[in-house]
């Protein structure tokens, strides 16, 4: 019995089925149970799920939190409305105007968000919402003011105008395709940009993602979805007031998306329905429901952080435990990667003069180094003597306040540091900028994020070039994290790694980009011996790729074997500049650095 | 009470239902109260089976206590037909759905009931709301009398089932114009209006009403619900040189902040406005030299004056809702609402076409005249769908609450 | 403009100010914004209107009444809907949820017991609400208290933070763990902070009845105005919140005389979103230093 449940779990085919077996259910649904009340009823969950569904993609996955997506699908609805009633459009073009009406307030909307941290933001979308609210009675030539619009006409479609059956069908159908295309869009490049924006955004700027063009993309898709939830709302009430569009409409999005279970797939579903049947199933006690109905969303969001979603998720997973199943995929074959990784053309660095200031404070006092192509250089210096401002400054991570920074013969000063990461330039951190929940494997495809180039749409359909491009992307995903040596770890949750391993899937990222400059900042902190060697064999190959590297470091072992070049900083001043003989002899950078009874031992010069 | 007693169908006296029984003895029937479809029970029904109304209000939400005395008329009917035998010997039955006050809900709700083959509804109120309701139940064929005073809802052609068992808006507007210019002899009025749907409506019925007797508002201010005080709109007003107000405020802290406004500027003009002046919570919020030129539009059957008083069937009706609690200070709200009319009226029109069939009770009812209601005479006709006309609704003394005569439910005509 | 005006723009910013600082002093230790502070100012101003109006009680037993009745509730509502969720996940949402829960669960409640109805309250003699001439304005004596109080209030709490318990408390908003390592205990601070948040809302509530009426709308538009005023001042910052609550209680009074309605809260909100773009952690707020 057991097995046969552990046949099934695993099987392949057994997630489709079940998909499968579910539309069917729900397609054919109302030729058992329908009512014109349950079909009323589910046709308005699933135009909520919708607004649900783009609310999710923007909260859940991307961290934005916005209270203003009910006055988005009152503008959708109102669109409809206007353009059916007053102008006699067709449902289909009157839906699109929807969107785009909708998707452009959006876009408005979400200026405000790239200056503002996460809650003032939610409250301008709230006070965005209110004004919204206001104006839709203000400008009431347009909108017919409080009597609000009547008379919407069901759509037809060759006409044939649409029955409530057939109108469920169609918000099924959009459902479906909404899902599908989010899964879509999730699991591309898209989807890890949007985690890395709500969950490191250092590191989703490390590796050339546009914060600020992320966020506007998953407002605006947001937004269309709830514009044409809103076409569907206003075709199925037949009448649209201002006092459809409440602040308490919008919060209660937000309420759906959560407990449903932000950041998971099925959770505006899940979300949708509790909310529906929930008070349906409280009927009973009147005037008490909406008081228990508030209990039941407290204790449930105590026991259940995730959203319900969240907490079947962890209990599938224990089930899958229990019968002895790994929970974790298994990783795309290596024999499907090319070979070889191919070689890099490096590219020189040149700091003249750099200065930063921290208020009073002098950083780095006038930094000069000069890097050749495709040679390994470190920085050394103690600790507070400016290494790693001077690696975020020529990242563009900070600002710089004199001096000039050229990669490659081009001023880099100035350029926002994910433009920077375009060019070619990739990092590490002091710490391990790991996006925890995704996979190591997702983690190291963050990195993919600018050499990929098909559009969302292209992404959310699927389309063949789509997966082509995908595929070659995750060849060199796992081509790199072979190279690290992390490839049979692939598929575990990066947050589960340790410290060393997390180190070295950071470089996998940073490498995934091809960049033909590196900045390592101390990658060797709180490794073990071994660690340490097979970290020094790594950065001498990426050397040998042609890639220049710049290595921030106090292991000087590491440093004499590998670098070409060395530059001590003390006090953000250069100290001293040259080969690691010169300088690892220099008598006050062993006064200075080392303490007077430090020897080092140098390799065969 | 032992179960031979226990009234058919879980009903009770005011019309509600035990929503166990009511399933259980449905069950036994064969038909389900909610999923299959309506056995046309209307026409073959056996005697004693409950007569199912629609009963559509706020149980839940932020209008939830300030809507549900509104509906304590209706309960009475019910009581007073079920108590007489009910109609054609079935007892009412309320059907109850909470509609939150929000007008989203309100399709849904009509499904629901029409779904468990109901054909008549009470509710809900509010004008959104009522919209919303009637977009689903016109196409459906359900009679229903809301609790909205926009005078679309009067259109007999727009809303063929709908009676609107009061006077609407328009006719307030007209009243409230006419006593300040004809009456007192006003020249200069000025309008302060609440930002809703209602407030709208009456302005542009004022506004018409003055056009037509030669004259512009001076001033009209319009003021958002959630405004911290009204000193500002009041203030316009008096610096416009206004000699008389309507003021349109249906909610009582708005209308304390207005006189509060006037009391800080020491300016009492005379005001005709909405019968949500009438509330008793009002002489709380505000000192009584402020209310003593106030005027709001009522029925005057609801009236007296020095030489007449309200009615029997009035005088009766306002020692029933003395009885409900949360009627308290809310008596003419309740006085004013029109579920109890509408019931009578309803039983009326069934018993005289011996059907409860919904096209033949539209007929009856579009064909009343001269009925003897609570709020007034009654006439129906297929395009006019407001109960009352014009010359049943006049204007009351505010300040007339306090009068022992007003039984928490009359006011003094003014004079 | 008028003074008459201005006056009153002052004490409808003073409520807005106080509305504010309720959420800010939950805020620090806890980074929650709490939405159910506008059904704790309701609560205060019906708990308060009861006690004073309906059972006879003199002001200060009253408003006292008011206060600890909803501090408590506050600090359960800390213990049961806040604590929980922010020990499963520091960064989640999930207070969201639950503050948003124990809003629609309270405004039920209050609902439930009162009605709808508004309860009048007086104020405390010999203040009162009837105006008389001050430089040529028309001000009662309530509103001058309103504003002198809301004053001291602020100035009381800054001062608060400046001893060792309130610099204990910006040390938890900063950086929660590094505060567990001073010794500090973050749990009975986040508890003491929405007692007190309590405490203030009810305040804020019995302050406000005489004028803004005691019923049970008072909590959603109050819950708007008193965020606002938070974010422009710069959460978690008082003073801000106090010049903030008048800027946005001007730029209303100003609205009204100027604009319709709809127009009005369009012109408010303007205000609000030019001033957090040209500062946008708030007049007051501090940037947080760049983590890199």
């Amino acid at each position: 019995m057991v097995d046969t449940v552990r046949t099934l779990i695993q099987s392949p085919r057994t997630r489709p089925t079940l998909l499968f077996t579910l539309a069917l259910v729900l397609y054919l649904a109302p030729f058992a149970v329908g009512t014109e009340y349950r079909l009323f009823i589910a046709t308005q969950m699933a135009a909520y799920v919708l607004v649900a569904i783009g609310l999710n993609l923007l909260n859940g996955y991307g961290g934005q939190v916005s209270l203003g997506h009910g006055a988005l699908v009152a503008i959708g609805a109102y669109a409809v409305a206007l353009a059916m009633v007053d102008h006699q459009w067709s449902f289909w073009p009157a839906a699109l105007l929807a969107m785009v009406a909708a998707a452009a307030v959006g876009a408005v909307m979400a200026l405000p968000a790239f200056r503002l941290s996460t809650w003032y933001f939610a409250l301008i979308t709230l006070g965005f919402a209110e004004v919204v609210g206001g104006l839709l009675t203000e400008w009431r030539e347009l909108t017919h003011g409080f009597a609000g619009v009547v008379g919407i006409p069901k759509p037809a479609v060759f006409g044939h105008t649409l029955t409530s059956l057939d109108l469920y069908w169609f918000a099924l159908t959009l459902n479906g395709l909404a899902l599908a295309g989010m899964a879509n869009l999730l699991r591309s490049r898209f989807g890890r940009a949007l985690v890395a924006v709500r969950d490191n955004p250092v590191a989703a700027t490390a590796a050339g993602v546009s914060l600020v063009r992320i966020k506007m993309m998953a407002f605006v898709a947001s937004a269309a979805m709830a514009g044409l939830a809103g076409a569907l709302f206003a075709v199925q009430k037949t009448v649209v007031t201002p006092d459809d569009f409440t602040a308490d409409f919008s919060i209660f999005f937000l309420l759906m998306v959560v407990l449903g279970g932000a950041g998971r797939l099925w959770g505006p579903v899940v979300g949708a329905v509790v909310f529906f049947l929930v008070p349906e199933l409280l009927t009973a006690l009147q005037s008490w429901r909406m008081l228990i109905y508030g209990v039941a969303l407290l204790l449930l969001m105590l026991y259940a952080p995730h959203g319900l979603v969240g907490a079947i998720e962890a209990g599938w997973k224990r089930l899958r435990t229990r019968l002895g199943l790994s929970n974790i995929p298994p990783a795309p074959s290596l024999a499907a990667v090319r070979a070889k990784v191919e070689p890099v053309a490096g590219a020189a660095l040149s700091v003249r003069d750099v200065e930063k200031r921290f208020g009073g404070v002098a950083a780095l006092a006038g930094v000069s180094l000069e890097v050749a192509a495709g040679t390994t250089h470190a920085i050394v210096g103690p600790n507070g003597s400016g290494k790693t401002t001077l690696l975020n400054m020529i990242s563009g991570f900070y600002p710089v306040d004199g001096g000039a920074i050229l990669i490659d013969g081009h001023s880099v000063v100035g350029m926002a540091p994910h433009r920077i990461a375009r060019r070619g330039v990739g990092r590490t951190f002091q710490t391990p900028r790991m996006l925890p929940e995704l996979s190591v494997l997702d983690n190291a495809l963050l990195g993919a994020f600018p050499a990929e180039r098909q559009g969302a749409a292209a992404v959310a359909l699927r389309l063949p070039r789509v997966r082509r491009e995908q595929q070659a992307s995750l060849g060199d995903a796992m081509r790199y994290l072979d190279f690290v040596g992390l490839a049979d770890r692939a598929m575990e949750p990066a947050g589960e790694l340790p410290h060393g391993q997390q180190r070295l899937a950071e470089i996998a990222r940073a490498l995934v980009g091809r960049p033909r400059l590196l900045l390592l900042d101390e990658p060797a902190a709180g490794l073990s011996l071994a660690e340490l060697d097979r970290l020094g064999e790594l950065v001498a190959a990426i050397g040998a790729l042609g890639t220049t590297v710049v290595i921030v470091e106090h292991h000087l072992e590491l440093v004499a074997n590998i670098c070409r070049g060395v530059t001590v900083l003390e006090r953000g001043a250069v100290l001293a500049s040259g080969t690691p003989t010169e300088v690892f002899s220099h008598e006050e950078v062993i006064a200075a650095y080392m303490g007077s009874q430090a020897r080092v031992t140098q390799a065969a010069s | 009470m032992s179960d031979s007693k226990r009234p058919p169908f879980g009903l009770r006296s005011d019309g509600s239902i035990d929503r166990r029984d009511f399933l259980r003895a449905a069950g036994r029937l064969g038909v389900g109260a909610f999923g299959l479809s309506s056995l046309g029970l209307a026409g073959t029904a056996r005697a004693e089976e409950p007569f199912n109304i629609g009963w559509v209000r706020p149980t839940t939400g932020r209008l939830a206590s300030s809507f549900s005395y509104l509906y304590i008329g209706g309960l009475i009917a019910i009581e007073e037909i079920n108590a007489a035998g009910g109609i054609m010997g079935r007892p009412i039955a309320r059907v109850e759905e909470d509609d939150e006050a929000s007008p989203a809900k309100e399709p849904a709700i009509v499904k629901k009931l029409q779904g468990a083959g109901i054909n008549f509804i009470a509710g809900p109120t509010g004008s959104s709301q009522a919209l919303s309701s009637l977009a689903t139940t016109t196409p459906a064929k359900i009679i229903q009398a809301t609790y909205a005073n926009g005078a679309e809802m009067g259109d007999g052609k727009k809303y063929p089932y709908h009676y609107q068992c009061t006077f609407n808006t328009n006719q307030q507007g007209e009243i409230a114009a006419r006593y300040l210019v004809e009456k007192m002899k006003l020249k200069k009025i000025g309008i302060l209006q609440e930002n809703t749907a209602f407030g709208e409506q009456a302005t542009a019925a004022s506004r018409a009403t003055l056009k037509k007797l030669g004259l512009e508002p001076v001033k009209v201010e319009v003021y958002p619900l959630n405004a911290p005080d009204l000193n500002t709109y009041v203030g316009n007003l008096r610096k416009a040189g206004i000699d008389g107000m309507i003021a349109w405020i249906a909610n009582v802290p708005n209308a304390a902040m207005a006189f509060n406004a006037m009391n800080a500027q020491k300016w009492f003009p005379p005001i005709t406005g909405h019968n949500g002046l009438f509330l008793d919570a009002l002489f709380d919020l505000v000192p009584p030299e402020a209310l003593t030129n106030v005027y709001g539009t009522m029925y005057r059957s609801l009236m007296w004056t020095d030489s007449t008083s309200p009615g029997p069937k009035q005088v009766a009706f306002a020692k029933k809702v003395a009885a409900y609690p949360e009627a308290k200070g809310s008596g003419v709200p309740v006085a004013n609402s029109p579920y109890y009319d509408f019931l009578h009226v309803l039983k009326m029109a069934i018993e005289g076409e011996k059907s409860f069939e919904p096209e033949k009770v539209k007929r009856a009812l579009d064909n009343i005249k001269g009925y003897q209601g609570l709020l007034g005479t009654i006439n129906f006709t297929p395009e006019n769908h407001t109960a009352i006309g014009i010359d049943d609704i006049a204007l009351a003394s505010v300040a007339s609450g306090k009068d022992p005569k007003s039984m928490g439910v009359f006011r003094e005509m003014a004079k | 403009m008028d003074l008459d005006l201005l006056v009153g723009a002052l004490t409808a910013g003073s409520l807005y100010a106080l509305v504010a600082m309720g959420f800010n002093i939950l805020y620090r230790p806890t980074n929650v914004f709490n939405f159910a502070q506008g059904d704790l100012v309701m609560l205060g101003a019906m708990v308060g209107a009861t006690a004073i109006t309906m059972l006879g009680l003199p002001w200060l037993v009253g408003a006292a009444l008011a206060m600890l009745a909803v501090a408590v509730l506050a600090l359960v509502e800390e213990r049961i809907a806040v604590a929980p969720v922010l020990k499963q996940s520091a960064t989640g949402h999930g207070w969201v949820i639950t503050t948003l829960a124990v809003s629609m669960i309270l405004a039920n409640l209050v609902g439930l017991a009162w009605g709808p109805d508004p309860i009048a309250v007086k104020p405390p003699a010999p203040l009162s609400t009837e105006t008389f001439e001050l430089f040529s304005a028309n001000v009662s004596s309530y509103q001058i208290a309103i504003v002198v109080i809301t004053l001291m209030l602020v100035l009381g709490v800054e001062a608060f933070y400046g001893t060792r318990s309130g610099k204990a408390v910006l040390a938890v908003a900063e950086d929660r763990d590094a505060a567990l390592l001073r010794g500090i205990n973050p749990n009975r601070l986040s508890s003491w902070s929405f007692f007190l948040g309590g405490g203030v809302a009810a305040l804020t509530g019995v302050l406000a009845a005489p004028i803004l009426y005691a019923s049970t709308g008072l909590g959603p538009s109050l819950l708007l105005k008193g965020f606002a005023a938070a974010a422009v001042g710069g959460i978690g910052n008082n003073r801000g919140a106090l010049l903030a609550g008048y800027i946005i209680g001007i730029a209303e009074a100003v609205a009204a005389t100027l604009l319709s309605p709809g127009y009005q809260l369009a012109a408010t909100f303007a205000v609000m979103l030019v001033i957090l773009l040209i500062r946008p952690h708030g007049l007051f707020g501090r940037a947080e230093a760049r983590a890199v």
